[in-house]
C-alpha cells in the first residue's frame, strides 16, 4: 500500500457541497482520499503529516478553460504592453505606460541581441492610453536600423515596423495598399494592419508565432499555471500536427510536470472528417496530465477590432458589421459533424449573433443526433442577451465568460464599441447564473495575464480599468466566482469528476493560497498571494517574483 | 531566382457557386502554368492519388508542376509559406472563403512586387443568390464582395429559373454596375482560357514561330470565344507612351485582359493589365521589334481598337476574332 500523506491547512474550500469545509485533506497516489478534521484523517491508517500550509488556505486547484500554451513560449519574445507581467519564471516585464517607455524597452531588448540583422519581434504593445500618439517608424529607427523590428498590439489587429523592415518589404510613399498607414506628407508611418500588409511585413522576416507547440514551451505554461494556482488548464486553439501532438504526449509525461493539459484541435485546419479522425487518434495519448476531446470552433472575430458579429444595432460607433470566420453553413456543418461523432466543441463566440448561429447549430445537432450531456461551451460569448442564456440552459449548452475583458477593454466597449447599455451586459456571469447556465471564465492567456483570483475579481466586482463598474447587476459573489474558476470550469470540460473540487477519488490537486477568497474583502481577491500548488499529491512552489 | 513576378488572380464566390469546379478545370488544364492554388478545403478538390508527387504539411506538388495549398493556416501565413517556392510557381490562384473580401485579398499583389494582380472573379449561384443577399447574417457581407470584381460569372443558372436568373443579374448589376456578367458553367474552358496566360501575340516578322504559338494556342482561343472577344494588333513603329497608359486607363472597365510587348520612344516595355490595373514593367527589346498587344474583353473591342488605329496599331490578320 503507498503512502499517506495529510495536508493541514487554515482552511480548506472543498466546493464539495456534502463538506464545504475542512482542515486536513488526505492523499494517496496522487488522488484525494478525503477531508475533513485531523481526527477524521486516523480512519485512513498510518499517514505522514504536512504542515507546510497549516497557515494558508487551500482550495480545488484552479481549471483554466480558455487559454493558449503560446503563454509559455511567447515569453521568449519581448512584453512591452501597458501593465506590468510576470512571466512564467517570476521576472517582472515593467508596464510601458508611454510611447517613451515602451521604445526604451526596446531598446534594452535590442541590445540583448548579438548580430546586427536578426529581427526583433515585441508583443502585448497598447498605445490606447497614449491618447493621439502612435508609434511610428522613427522611433523605432533609434532601437535599430540595422535588424527589421516588428511589434505586434495586444489587440491582434496592427503591427508596427521600423524603416529597415518597409525597406526590405518595399513599403514606400508609393504603396497605396490598404492597412498601410500613412502620415500627412504621405510617408507610411511604419504601422500596418490586415492581411496583405501583414503579409508583407511576415514574408521578410517570419512569423514566429506561426506553427505548433514545442515541448519548452509546454513546460513554461505549466510554471506559469503553478504561479497562478492552476493544474488544469486548456490549450484551446491546436495544431494537431505530429510535432505538437508528440509535444504534448512528452511534456504530460515529463517527471515533475504540474499541469493536466487540455488541447482543443483547431476544427478548420482540415476537412471535417479528417479532424475528426485526428481528435480521435488523440485519444490515444491520454493520460493523467493530458486530456484529449477537446475541438475548437472558431465563429467570429473579436470585438475591439470590430470583427465580431453583432445582431442589430451592431456597433455603436457605426463600424460595418464584423467577419465570419467561415461561411455559416459550412460553421453548422462543423458543429453537426463534430458533435455526431461524440467530441466536446468549444465554440469561440464573441458577437451575439455569432452566439445565435452557434445555438442554432447546436440545437439541429440536437434534433439530428440528440446527445445527453454533450456539454458543448460557447468560449467568449462576450455580448449574449438573456434570450440566448435561457436557450443555452435549454441545450445543455455551457458558456466560458472572458470576465477580464470589462477590466482590460470595458472602457472602450462602454464608449466606442458597444455603448453604454449593451456593455452593461459583457460577459453576463450574473445572468448565466440566473439562468441556470453552467458556466466558467477565463484569461485567454496571453491575451491578458493568466491568473484565475483576477478573473474571479473581475466577475465580482465588474470594474473597469478606470474603475467604472459596468453592469452591477451583472456580478456574482466571490463564492460563485470561485465555483466558476474551479468546478464550474472543470463541468465544462467534462472533467467534474476529476478535478475542480477536493472530494475523494479526485486529483489531488489543490491551489495554496495565502488568504480566502471567501473571507477577504471581495475588492481584494486579485491581491492574495498564491503560494503555489498541489499538483497530484507534490506541491509545485510559485516561482520567486523579480525584478 | 526568376525575376518575373507571379500571377495572382482571385477567384471569389459565395459557397456553392461553383469555385472548386473552376479551381480542379483549371489544375487538370494547366498545360504548362505552374499553377499555385490555394483552397479552403484539399479534400474538395478532384486530385488523382497517382500524380501527387509530394506532400509536405498542407503544401502538396502535383506530378504536372502544380502546388495545392490549405489555406487552413490563414491566409497570411499560407503565403509566407508559399513564397518560399516561389522560384516553382508562375501563377497564384486564391479560392477566397465565401465570407472574406477578394479586394483584400488582391492587395497581397498590390503589396508584393514578386506578385503580379491579375483578374478577380466573383463566382455567383443565380439559383441561391436570393436567398443570401437577403439572408441577415450574409447580405452585408454579400454586398460588399461586389465591389471588386473584375468580371462576374452567373453560375447555376440552369437550374435557377428565368425569374431567378433575370433578379440575379439585376442585382450584381445595380450593386456592382461597372464589371461586365457573364453566364457560364464555373469549369467552362472558356474561363479557363482568361486566366490561363492569354497567348503572345504573334509576331509578324517571324513567321515559324508565330504558327507554333498559334498552333499552341489555337485550342485556347477557341475556347475563349465562346464568352469573351479577342482581338491582337502590332503596331511597327516606336508607340507614344503616355497615348498608350492614358488608352489602358480610359479602356479598363472594358478589358478583361490586356498582354503584350511594347516599344515606346524611349524604352521597351512589357504590358500586362486585368481588370482595372494597369501594369507597365521594362523590357529589353531589340530597337526594331514591333509593338504586339492582345486584348481580352466581354465586349467587342472596336472601339478599342480605333483608339489603338490611331496610335500606330493595326490588326494582325490571322488571329482568329469572334
Ligand atoms: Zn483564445
Amino acid at each position: 500500500m503507498s503512502e499517506i500523506t495529510v495536508f493541514s491547512a487554515r482552511d480548506i474550500i472543498t466546493m464539495n457541497a456534502s463538506r464545504p469545509h475542512a482542515t486536513h485533506v488526505a492523499v494517496r497516489d496522487g488522488r484525494i482520499l478525503g477531508a475533513g478534521s485531523l481526527e477524521d484523517m486516523h480512519q485512513w491508517g498510518p499517514f505522514t503529516l504536512n504542515d507546510d500550509f497549516a497557515d494558508k488556505t487551500l482550495v480545488p486547484g484552479f481549471v483554466e478553460g480558455h487559454a493558449h500554451a503560446m503563454e509559455g513560449g511567447i515569453w521568449d519574445f519581448p512584453y512591452i504592453g501597458f501593465e506590468d507581467r510576470w512571466d512564467p519564471s517570476g521576472r517582472r516585464w515593467e508596464g510601458a505606460q508611454s510611447l517613451e517607455a515602451a521604445i526604451a524597452a526596446l531598446t534594452a531588448a535590442e541590445a540583448r541581441l548579438n548580430d546586427a540583422e536578426t529581427p526583433l519581434f515585441a508583443w502585448g504593445f497598447d498605445p490606447i492610453y497614449f491618447g493621439e500618439a502612435r508609434m511610428n517608424a522613427a522611433q523605432l529607427d533609434t532601437v535599430s536600423t540595422t535588424r527589421p523590428i516588428i511589434v505586434l498590439h495586444s489587440n491582434g489587429h496592427l503591427l508596427n515596423v521600423n524603416s529597415r523592415l518597409m525597406d526590405m518589404a518595399g513599403i514606400t510613399a508609393d504603396t497605396n495598399v490598404y492597412g498601410v498607414l500613412k502620415d500627412d506628407s504621405g510617408k507610411p508611418t511604419g504601422e500596418l494592419m490586415e492581411m496583405a500588409a501583414k503579409y508583407m511585413a511576415y514574408r521578410q522576416t517570419g512569423n514566429p508565432f506561426f506553427g505548433g507547440i514545442k515541448t519548452p514551451s509546454l513546460l513554461r505554461y505549466a510554471e506559469s499555471a503553478v504561479n497562478c494556482g492552476v493544474t488544469t488548464a486548456t490549450d484551446l486553439f491546436a495544431s494537431f500536427n505530429e510535432e505538437s501532438l508528440a509535444a504534448y504526449a512528452e511534456a504530460s509525461k515529463t517527471p515533475g510536470y504540474a499541469l493536466r493539459l487540455m488541447p482543443a484541435l483547431n476544427t478548420i485546419e482540415q476537412s471535417i472528417d479528417e479532424g475528426i479522425a485526428l481528435a480521435k487518434r488523440a485519444l490515444q495519448d491520454n493520460n493523467d496530465r493530458l486530456h484529449h476531446r477537446l475541438c475548437k470552433v472558431m465563429t467570429d472575430g473579436s470585438i475591439q477590432g470590430f470583427t465580431a458579429r453583432l445582431k442589430w444595432p451592431g456597433y455603436h460607433n457605426g463600424k460595418p458589421n464584423g467577419l465570419w470566420n467561415l461561411d455559416p453553413d459550412t460553421l453548422g456543418e462543423l458543429v453537426l459533424g463534430y458533435h455526431k461523432a461524440g467530441l466536446h466543441l468549444h465554440i469561440h463566440t464573441n458577437g451575439d449573433e455569432a452566439s445565435e448561429l452557434m445555438l442554432d447549430a447546436v440545437e439541429a445537432a440536437q434534433l439530428a443526433y440528440p446527445r445527453p450531456d454533450h456539454r458543448h461551451t460557447l468560449q467568449h460569448c462576450q455580448m449574449a442577451d438573456a434570450s440566448q442564456f435561457r436557450r443555452m440552459a435549454k441545450l445543455g449548452v455551457c458558456v466560458n465568460l472572458f470576465a477580464n475583458h470589462i477590466y482590460y477593454w470595458g472602457d472602450q466597449h462602454a464608449a466606442i464599441t458597444m455603448g453604454p447599455d449593451r456593455a452593461n451586459r459583457m460577459d453576463a456571469a450574473g445572468t448565466a447564473q440566473r439562468e441556470g447556465v453552467p458556466y466558467a471564465i477565463h484569461s485567454d492567456a496571453p491575451v491578458t495575464p493568466m491568473a484565475p483570483l483576477f478573473t474571479a475579481w473581475c466577475a465580482v466586482n465588474r470594474q473597469t480599468r478606470t474603475g467604472i463598474v459596468l453592469g452591477p447587476e451583472e456580478r456574482i459573489s466571490a463564492e460563485d466566482a470561485l465555483y466558476a474558476i474551479t468546478l464550474g470550469a472543470a463541468y465544462t470540460l467534462h472533467m467534474d469528476h476529476l478535478v475542480g473540487s477536493i472530494e475523494p477519488g479526485k486529483f489531488a490537486d489543490f491551489a495554496v493560497l495565502e488568504d480566502s477568497p471567501l473571507e477577504v474583502d471581495p475588492e481584494a481577491i486579485r491581491d492574495i498571494g498564491v503560494w503555489g500548488t498541489i499538483s497530484g499529491g507534490t506541491p509545485h512552489k510559485a516561482a520567486t517574483r523579480t525584478g | 531566382m526568376s525575376d518575373a513576378p507571379i500571377d495572382f488572380t482571385v477567384i471569389g464566390g459565395f459557397l456553392g457557386s461553383g469555385k472548386t469546379s473552376l479551381v480542379n478545370r483549371l489544375l487538370a488544364a494547366a498545360g504548362n502554368t505552374r499553377f499555385a492554388v490555394l483552397v479552403n478545403d484539399f479534400g474538395a478538390l478532384n486530385i488523382d492519388e497517382t500524380l501527387i508527387r509530394h506532400q509536405d504539411g498542407r503544401i502538396m506538388q502535383l506530378a504536372n508542376g502544380c502546388i495545392c495549398c490549405s489555406l487552413a493556416g490563414g491566409l497570411v501565413d499560407t503565403m509566407v509559406e508559399l513564397m518560399r517556392y516561389r522560384d516553382a510557381i508562375d501563377h497564384i490562384l486564391i479560392e477566397a472563403s465565401g465570407v472574406s473580401y477578394p479586394s483584400r485579398i488582391m492587395d497581397f499583389a498590390r503589396i508584393d512586387p514578386d506578385l503580379r494582380p491579375g483578374l478577380t472573379l466573383v463566382l455567383v449561384d443565380a439559383a441561391h443568390l436570393q436567398d443570401h443577399s437577403t439572408d441577415i447574417r450574409l447580405a452585408e457581407t454579400i454586398t460588399a464582395q461586389m465591389e471588386s470584381a473584375d468580371l462576374f460569372v452567373l453560375t447555376k443558372t440552369d437550374i435557377a429559373s428565368a425569374d431567378m436568373a433575370a433578379w440575379t443579374r439585376d442585382w450584381v448589376a445595380t450593386h456592382a454596375p461597372d464589371a461586365p456578367i457573364i453566364e457560364s458553367r464555373p469549369d467552362d474552358a472558356s474561363l479557363v482560357a482568361l486566366i490561363t496566360d492569354p497567348p503572345p501575340a504573334p509576331d509578324p516578322t517571324s513567321a515559324s514561330t508565330h504558327h507554333h504559338h498559334l498552333a499552341d494556342h489555337t485550342d485556347l482561343i477557341g475556347a475563349l470565344h465562346a464568352h469573351f472577344a479577342s482581338r491582337a494588333m502590332t503596331a511597327t513603329k516606336p508607340v507614344d507612351e503616355d497615348a498608350f497608359t492614358a488608352f489602358a486607363n480610359r479602356y479598363s472597365k472594358h478589358l478583361l485582359r490586356g498582354k503584350g510587348t511594347l516599344h515606346f520612344h524611349r524604352r521597351s516595355a512589357i504590358w500586362q493589365q486585368a481588370g482595372r490595373l494597369v501594369h507597365l514593367e521594362d523590357a529589353n527589346l531589340d530597337i526594331d521589334t514591333a509593338s504586339q498587344i492582345v486584348m481580352i474583353s466581354v465586349d467587342d473591342l472596336d472601339e478599342a481598337a480605333a483608339a489603338l488605329q490611331a496610335l500606330g496599331f493595326q490588326d494582325v490578320a490571322n488571329v482568329p476574332v469572334r
